[in-house]
């Protein structure tokens, strides 16, 4: 025994050996990034001018994504990051959270241990705290140098400075178009058992679900609205009573909860068109035309609703996402089945054209900060602005140059080769999506456009045509209401999380708990006082002075 | 053979009847988990998968297991398996032993020390420039230094060793042993119940651990396999949203793979679940006797 436990006890002590000497060696690229390579980059042939940074001279630093649900992969297994540390010595070094990214980021700010590059949600209150302590570095000497980011961002930029009047974070999915799907989904099938009736107005849609109901009791859910506890087809629904700024789909979201009147934000709960609209949905919910669980189930049991044709309409933030994959398995067995959009319902006598079920913000979804620790942070700043210009993006999405593309056309799009294989071409954009971290949708959107008007209306798939018929026409603007939300420590945003509460509890009250349009009167007069106590008001005022500085700020742009 | 009152075999046959529901109830999920893990993630999404696949596949495995970097994730992960359970129930129970003795002095004090660090720690941030300073960054070490002393585990060791008779030793002791003879040659041999048992509880943290790495590694290639399958069903998860906002890349997942980050998931829990399941039958024998340990002793 005595030898068992010594032959054991070298065995580990040999094997913590052996992993102490591996350490030793990985230590070092891991987490200090070499001396500043442009400097070399500099004296040599290659960059003979002003120690600007191209691609091309090495480079190489630490990214890190502030993100729970995705972690950035190994660079090397992306096609493009492959491309770009075999051909242009560009070396990324991922730092990973695996779930626990609070943990993690605070683990490295507190050894003053900061990635290079921190990739988090453009407001995050941790990154506006970085910013305060002058942790991460202002980009506003850089961006004429490397022009790039100011070129497709435009004047939008100036939306994104912090209150200091400099500019630390480099957009991702920024663009000018409007983008989203959010809208009205049919069942194709028995839209026409049901003999195609109208499908414009509220009294049409109301009708054609008391028919379906009447028809198919029990089998089919006449209306569909996704996770009702996330506004989804509820607030699409809200915005059929109202033209352009009445009602949109923003006002009941938790960043902003309001209305706007004029120059202020207004109570959601004294609205006339949210309360026309949530005696409209209450009055289904009580004739069951809407799916009694609502409130309740998850994503999955809607997917299951929608992938086996259980619904006869379907609407949401982006009802898309599940009817384009119902659609395909559904026109396999049955080339009449699937699903199709309509244009957005709307109150009879309100303009169809100014009916607006879903938004967008051109600013983008989140950004990249470089931490002032970074021992480069010119040269990395170069390159995230080169790849987010015309040939990162192109690397990204098309491949490296020579292959699938050659060379730019007279408006900067880029030629496509005889050699262009979209199925190759898709598989590369989606290879690469992980390590996107600030796509250029001005550019990107145009460029992908440019091979696809060349492929006949019925052979493009099902999601692009309504994209370009309906939703991406249907689309409302709602920038100015960005970054409307107070401090979470302050008192303010104490009645906003309070709000919050109360808000839910409204809301599935009063849609899925009311008896008459009396009753959701009195709910919402009740919502009303009680908001007042928590402090509506002064959230509400707080809020409207932010936006108006929006206002200013996006009018001065004009 | 004896023979059963009616009575005596409806019980019997009642107790067998529920306890056979019992591990049918806790055996289904997992078996469920199986099930999907072998079906088209698209299929899946439809509902209705319950006893066999309904649309067979091996594309969820395909995408794991495609990763080569996925064995050195096995590799370190196995190694910081055997090698910090060893270490750990060496450590902890010499330890023990020592705190088993009434002679041993400061005994009391040392007591309240290791008892104090099970009610109180010192947070992540603290642990964190501890872990910094010694070194331990971005090394292998890391897996296996700071878990070496469980004072749970010690307490479980030192009633053991308690309970064992002083006869024993003391013989030994008259034969001219010296300690670490007894400990190696009377000691450990006699406590194989108590080591399986803290053994096979170390193992299994070991083997589930994933947010060590997360802090406190940046190598890749001292990844474990846990953490390395949560960022290929990261990477999953990235490209489902991105087909979410491009009809083209939406058309072509759909069209080319079944894959959903369901059906990744359960493929992945089969994957890091089977090999420390595969543990549990050589133990087992020591395992029954093991849970009793601590009940009647002291």
């Amino acid at each position: 025994m005595l030898y068992l436990v010594a032959a054991i006890l070298v065995l580990s002590t040999v094997l913590a050996g052996c992993g102490k000497s591996n350490s030793g060696n990985g230590n070092t690229p891991a987490t200090t990034a070499p001396p500043a390579a442009t400097d070399n980059g500099a004296e040599s042939t290659e960059a003979p001018d002003d120690g600007k940074w191209s691609l091309g001279d090495p480079l190489s630093f630490t990214m890190y994504s502030h993100y729970n649900g995705s972690d950035f992969p190994v660079w090397e297994s992306t096609p493009a990051g492959k491309w770009l540390s075999e051909n242009k010595d560009v070396k990324i070094k991922m730092i990973t959270a695996n779930g626990a990214a609070d943990q993690k980021l605070a683990s490295m700010i507190s050894s003053d241990d900061l990635p290079d590059v921190i990739w988090a949600d453009k407001n995050h209150p941790i990154m506006e705290k970085l910013i305060q302590e002058g942790k991460v570095i202002a980009y506003d000497e850089y961006l004429d140098k490397y022009p790039n980011l100011k070129t497709w961002m435009g004047d939008n930029l100036n939306m994104l400075r912090s209150e200091d009047g400099k500019l630390y974070k480099f957009p991702n999915w920024y663009s000018g178009n409007p983008s989203g799907n959010a809208g009205y989904v049919i069942n194709k099938k028995i839209y026409e058992e049901l003999g195609s009736p109208k499908l414009e107005t509220t009294d049409d849609l109301y009708n054609y679900l008391v028919q379906v109901k009447e028809k198919y009791d029990g089998k089919i859910i006449p209306f569909e609205p996704h996770r009702a506890v996330d506004s989804q087809g509820l607030g699409v629904l809200y915005t059929a009573f109202g033209e352009g700024m009445d009602a949109q789909y923003t006002f009941l979201h938790q960043s902003v909860r309001a209305v706007p009147k004029g120059d202020k934000l207004t109570s959601l709960y004294t609205d006339p068109v949210f309360r026309e609209s949530a005696k409209y949905i209450s009055k289904l919910f009580r004739e069951k035309l809407i799916d009694q669980d609502a409130f309740t189930h998850t994503q999955d049991m809607v997917k299951e609703k929608v992938l086996n044709g259980r619904v006869a309409v379907f609407a949401g933030a982006s009802p898309t996402d599940y009817a384009a994959e119902a659609h395909r398995e559904m026109i396999k067995n049955d080339p009449n089945s699937g699903y199709f959009m309509i244009w957005p319902i709307r109150k009879e006598g309100l303009d169809k054209n100014k009916i607006y079920p879903g938004t967008y913000t051109t600013l983008g979804w989140n950004a990249s900060y470089i931490s002032a620790s970074a021992e480069n942070p010119e040269e990395i700043f170069a390159f995230l602005d080169w790849f987010t210009g015309p040939e990162g993006q192109n690397l990204i999405f098309f491949g490296p140059e020579g292959q699938y593309w050659d060379g730019f056309d007279e408006n900067g799009m880029p030629n496509f080769t005889d050699a262009y294989d979209q199925d190759a071409v898709t598989k590369t954009e989606l290879d690469n999506v992980p390590i996107t971290i600030n796509g250029n949708t001005g550019y990107i959107n145009p460029a992908k456009m440019k091979y696809q008007t060349q492929v006949p209306v019925e052979e493009q798939d099902w999601l692009s045509r309504y994209q370009s018929s309906i939703t991406w026409k249907t689309q409302f603007d709602v920038t100015q209401f960005i970054n409307l939300d107070p401090p979470t420590d302050s008192d303010l945003g104490i009645i906003k999380t309070k709000l919050d509460d109360l808000h839910l509890k409204v809301y599935a009250d009063v849609m899925t708990n009311s008896k008459s349009d009396e009753d959701v009167d009195k709910i919402l007069d009740k919502a009303e006082a009680d908001a007042q106590k928590i402090g509506y008001d002064k959230l509400l005022e707080f809020r409207t002075q932010k936006w108006q500085e929006n206002v200013k700020l996006i009018n001065s742009q004009k | 053979m004896i023979r059963l009152s009616f009575n005596d075999r409806l019980m019997m046959y009642f107790i067998y009847a529920f306890l056979i529901l019992l591990s049918v109830t806790s055996f289904y999920p997992f078996w469920n988990a199986a099930v999907i893990s072998f079906n088209m993630g698209s299929d899946t999404a439809m509902g209705g998968i319950t006893f066999w696949p309904r649309a067979f596949t091996l594309e969820n495995y395909q995408l794991i297991l495609k990763d080569s970097r996925l064995f050195n994730g096995f590799f370190i992960s196995i190694t910081r398996t055997i090698v910090g359970t060893i270490s750990a129930v060496f450590m902890t129970s010499l330890l023990a032993y020592g705190m088993s003795k009434s002679h041993l002095i400061g005994r009391k004090y040392y007591t309240i020390y290791f008892i104090i660090t099970m009610y109180f720690g010192g947070g992540l941030i603290p642990v964190y420039l501890l872990v910094r300073s010694l070194g331990l960054m971005n090394s292998f070490l890391v897996y296996i230094i700071p878990g070496l002393i469980s004072v749970w585990n010690m307490i479980v060791f030192r009633t053991f060793f308690k309970s064992l008779p002083v006869g024993l030793e003391e013989s030994a002791q008259i034969d001219g042993s010296s300690n670490w003879g007894i400990y190696f040659r009377i000691v450990l041999p006699l406590s194989g119940p108590v080591i399986a048992t803290l053994g096979l509880f170390t193992a299994i943290s070991h083997w589930n651990d994933w947010f060590i790495p997360t802090i406190y590694i940046n190598n890749d290639n001292l990844l474990p396999i846990q953490t390395m399958l949560r960022q290929a069903l990261n990477s999953n998860i990235i490209q489902e949203s991105s087909g979410a906002l491009d009809s083209a890349s939406l058309a072509y997942l759909q069209k080319t793979r079944s894959i959903t980050s369901k059906s990744l998931q359960m493929a992945m829990m089969m994957v890091v679940t089977l090999p420390i399941m595969l543990v549990y039958p050589f133990v087992q024998k020591y395992f029954v006797k093991g849970v009793m340990i601590g009940s009647l002793k002291e």
